[in-house]
């Protein structure tokens, strides 16, 4: 395992997910790959499918429609692979808190399909994109 | 002489409109009793050309209110219809013969309140997700989160 | 000129190595381990250049936008990490096709990349045989290259439709449309193949030839790989035997010698070789029949030379070997200058060979004075020193004959030339002649054209990547592939990505010399500039077309390609045919 994230921090290719979020989140990540943040230097490409990718960027609430999907596209990416919890509608549902149709959060629904799995927070409503470069820079090298 | 809107809809609906309340000057409110509810929107879209914006809607202690928003963007007023119907039999003519832009939002009135549009023709679940149990209805007073 | 020297990649391709079998006996065509070495070295080579150009891509890519861009050992990462993923495959897919057919293409590419590394490097002087052919059996036909270099396509559509899922097949009926792609690029190989032929032709039987190798840098456009690579397109070619399936054709070289009377001087050669291996026979057997007599040796001793009987065995003997090493000297000597008038001509022309002839008149004058030398050393046995005077005299007999023979082979030229300029029936070949070079120069400027769109999309770039269009149906043909199956296919597409300018090179430019043989004319550091610019500009090409371009729908990429494409190449086929009925006028 160790071999295998080691290789990861070199070329994290990203998957993005939305299941519920309002696309602030969204165009912030798009915004990593514009030239002013640029993180292909750091190796980071945008796949088009779950099974090319090393990390999920997830974003949004996880509706209970969501749920079973996120963790479809979880079990699809083959392992090792990280799970990005893009903002605070990730972490704690934001201000959707106790809101109707999201009874559980990102982690919980990732943890039921896999009680191992990495999940890393960064906070932020939406996150700046220095922030999730950052959260990213940390996450690999704690990896 | 030009008729100010609210005399305008006086005219127009008639018997329908109940009450006519004008808290801001930008601002109606018709108090509309629920058989006449499509009567009074044709003659507010019809009759006088406003446009539909949104239906909204709530319970309160005396039932389910619901409010239909019209808008006159010429004039810069947003006109009101205010129903209510009983909350343990809430039901309404669906307005969606006059105005078809209005069927999906009484679908999702439909799954949040648990309102009854009579006539409605295509009365599926819009936003609730598929396991959602029926009859339960996430924006009445006794739902508990 | 460098590039008669065949770059024969395409010659050689075309004549798919069937001369090489004629030619060469079978202990110089390697071992089993020298082929595996080969395809392994090959293969590598062809990974390494093709993580570089993928680099050189994505570099390029992001300076063109406006950003940085990722590392130079990005590629290596991005295997390094997908070979440590675990391997997913989709249920309810063909698990033999999904998981073989990566593997196929990538076999496929790495074959090919032997064949065309294996092309480049004979062209620089690597595994020749002695008929300036290829020495060595690893160099394969031009179809064989064209038909490796699409399987990665049909693996991609097979493995596409085992994956189960509707995005693939979306990807993989969008790329089979694609294919469509093969049409032009045929052609434009085929015209390709015409002018070949036509250079062929004029280089075998114009002797103006000998007049451009005299002057070895005429001009910057003629001495440089690749500016005359039209015309070395110049391999000795084998188009009319691929049209007609001739299976065996005449030797080039046999060919040009016997045009140009060269045989003439092969025999001569021999003949050479045989009166000089004679007169030294007679010379070893004088001295064996006449030992030094006794009154020699008293005169020797009077002269201060005191010979023993021993002394006088061991000069008696060192004549012997003497004499021996001179007739064993005279017919290896002959010998290669046999294969050096063959190579000389097939390589350099007339120009090369009557230098060459020169070279060895002048050693065959040095022959003949160090036998004479030899003579004039030994006082004694007499009628040996007479043999080896006459020896000497013929050595320089036979020196002052090769010079007349070089200088008659140049009249010759020079009396062919004069009568083609005089106005006799090859006169026209002449005054067509630009216009001929103009008209080759544009049928492979539109042949360039074609075949770069073509390789577009043969490496799924965009604006031809509906197959595997990212955002528009979620990775399109590779969208179950994962891990390190999908690091086979990335490796896969880098490794064409290195594979097709060298291939348009190889086929349209000229090919890539590094190393020009002296004789040749042109500088060898310049030649090799040239060939790497050759290289980055064609992938350059690619990288700003994939650029500058939106993707485009599947129809109008199959439009582009069966409409605009297939006419330019059929009008370059057609201006090559032109090209050939006016260049190609010659005896």
């Amino acid at each position: 395992m160790s071999l295998a994230t080691k290789a990861i921090k070199k070329s994290p290719w990203v998957y993005h997910v939305n299941v519920g979020a309002c696309n602030n989140c969204d165009i912030e990540v798009l915004e990593l790959l514009t030239p002013r943040f640029d993180v292909e230097r750091l190796g980071v490409v945008l796949v088009g499918s779950p099974r090319h990718a090393d990390a999920l960027l997830v974003s949004g609430i996880c509706t209970r429609q969501a749920a079973p999907r996120l963790q479809e596209l979880y079990r699809s990416t083959p392992k090792p692979c990280v799970v990005f919890a893009m903002g605070a509608c990730t972490i704690t549902r934001g201000i959707f808190c106790g809101g109707y149709n999201a009874p559980r959060t990102v982690d919980e629904v990732i943890r039921e399909v896999d009680p191992n799995a990495i999940i890393v927070y960064v906070p932020g409503c939406p996150p700046k994109p220095e922030a999730m470069i950052l959260g990213v820079a940390k996450a690999l090298a704690a990896l | 002489m030009a008729m100010s809107l609210s005399e305008r809809i006086k005219e127009k609906l008639g018997a329908a409109a109940l009450e006519i309340d004008q808290p801001l000057a930008n601002r109606l409110y018709v108090y509309v009793p629920a058989e006449q509810i499509v009567a009074a929107v044709r003659g507010l879209y019809e009759g006088l050309g406003a446009r539909f914006a949104i239906l909204t809607g709530l319970e309160s202690r005396s039932g389910i209110e619901l409010l239909y928003h019209f808008c006159f963007d010429s004039e810069g007023m947003v006109v009101t219809l205010k129903t209510k119907v009983p909350t343990a039999f809430p039901e309404i003519d669906s307005i969606g013969p006059v105005l078809s832009g209005a069927l999906w939002i009484e679908r999702e009135v439909h799954d949040l309140l648990g309102v009854n549009f009579r006539g409605h023709p295509d009365m599926r679940r819009l936003l609730l997700s598929d396991d959602w149990p029926e009859g339960v209805y996430p924006l009445r007073r006794k739902y508990k989160l | 000129m460098p590039t008669e020297s065949a770059t024969a990649a395409v010659g050689l391709l075309a004549s798919g190595g069937e001369a090489v079998q004629e030619a060469l006996p079978a202990s110089q065509l390697g071992s089993v381990g020298f082929y595996l070495a080969l395809f392994a070295g090959c293969a590598a080579l062809a990974a390494v250049a093709g993580m570089l150009s993928s680099w050189i891509d994505r570099k390029v890519t992001a300076l063109v936008q406006a950003r940085v861009g990722p590392p130079l050992f990005q590629p290596l990462w991005d295997l390094r990490k997908l070979m440590t993923k675990e391997t997913l495959i989709p249920e309810g897919a063909n698990r033999l096709a999904f998981v073989l057919m990566p593997l196929a293409a990538l076999a496929a590419v790495a074959l090919a990349a032997t064949i065309l590394v294996g092309n480049i490097l004979w062209q620089n002087g690597l595994f020749r045989a002695s008929n300036g052919l290829c020495g060595f059996g690893m160099i394969g036909d031009l179809i064989v290259v064209l038909y490796l270099l699409a399987v990665p396509s049909l693996a991609l559509v097979i493995g596409a439709s085992s994956s189960n899922n509707p995005f693939a097949s979306v990807g993989a009926s969008r790329e089979m449309k694609l294919m469509s792609y093969e049409l032009p690029l045929l052609l434009a190989v085929a015209a390709a193949l015409t002018l070949a032929s036509v250079a062929e032709r004029r280089y075998a039987r114009e002797l103006q030839v000998q007049v451009d190798a005299q002057v070895p840098a005429r001009s910057a456009l003629h001495s440089v790989s690749g500016t005359e690579g039209p015309v070395a397109a110049s391999v000795p070619l084998r188009f009319d035997r691929l049209l007609l399936m001739r299976s065996s054709g005449p030797d080039p070289a046999e060919e040009a010698l016997g045009k140009l009377g060269g045989a003439r001087v092969v025999e001569l050669a021999g003949r050479i070789a045989a009166e000089l291996k004679a007169a030294a026979d007679q010379c070893q057997q004088w001295g064996t029949k006449y030992p030094p007599r006794a009154s020699e040796i008293r005169q020797a001793s009077k002269a201060g030379l005191v010979l023993t009987k021993r002394q006088q065995d061991a000069l008696e003997r060192g004549l012997r070997d003497k004499l021996e090493g001179a007739a064993q000297d005279a017919s290896d000597q002959a010998r290669a200058l046999q294969a050096r008038a063959r190579s000389a001509l097939v390589d350099g022309g007339l120009g090369r060979l009557s230098s060459e002839l020169d070279a060895v008149a002048g050693s065959f004058a040095n022959l003949a004075q160090g036998l004479d030398a030899a003579a004039k050393g030994k006082p004694d046995a007499e009628s040996a020193a007479k043999s080896l005077e006459d020896a000497a005299r013929r050595g320089a007999g036979l020196a002052g004959h090769l010079r007349d023979m070089r200088d008659a082979v140049a009249g010759d030229g020079a009396r062919f030339a004069a009568a083609r300029v005089a106005g006799a029936p090859l006169a026209r070949a002449v005054r067509w002649d630009m216009p001929g070079r103009l008209a080759e120069l544009l049928a492979l400027a539109l042949c360039v054209i074609v075949a770069v769109m073509c390789a577009q999309a043969k490496l799924g770039l965009v604006p031809f990547d509906c197959a595997e269009a990212e955002t528009e149906i979620a990775g399109g043909v590779l969208i179950e592939y994962g891990g390190p199956l999908l690091a086979a296919w990335k490796l896969t597409r880098q490794m064409l990505l290195f594979l097709l300018p060298v291939f348009i090179g190889v086929v349209f430019l000229g090919g890539f010399r590094f190393y020009v043989p002296e004789g040749s004319g042109g500088a060898s550091a310049w030649q090799a500039v040239v060939s790497v610019i050759k290289y980055v500009a064609i992938l350059v090409v690619f990288v700003l077309v994939r650029n500058t371009n939106p993707r485009v729908r599947i129809d109008q990429a199959m439009r582009f390609f069966l409409g605009p494409m297939s006419v330019l190449a059929v009008l370059a086929l057609l201006i090559a045919v032109f090209a050939h009925f006016l260049l190609g006028r010659v005896v």
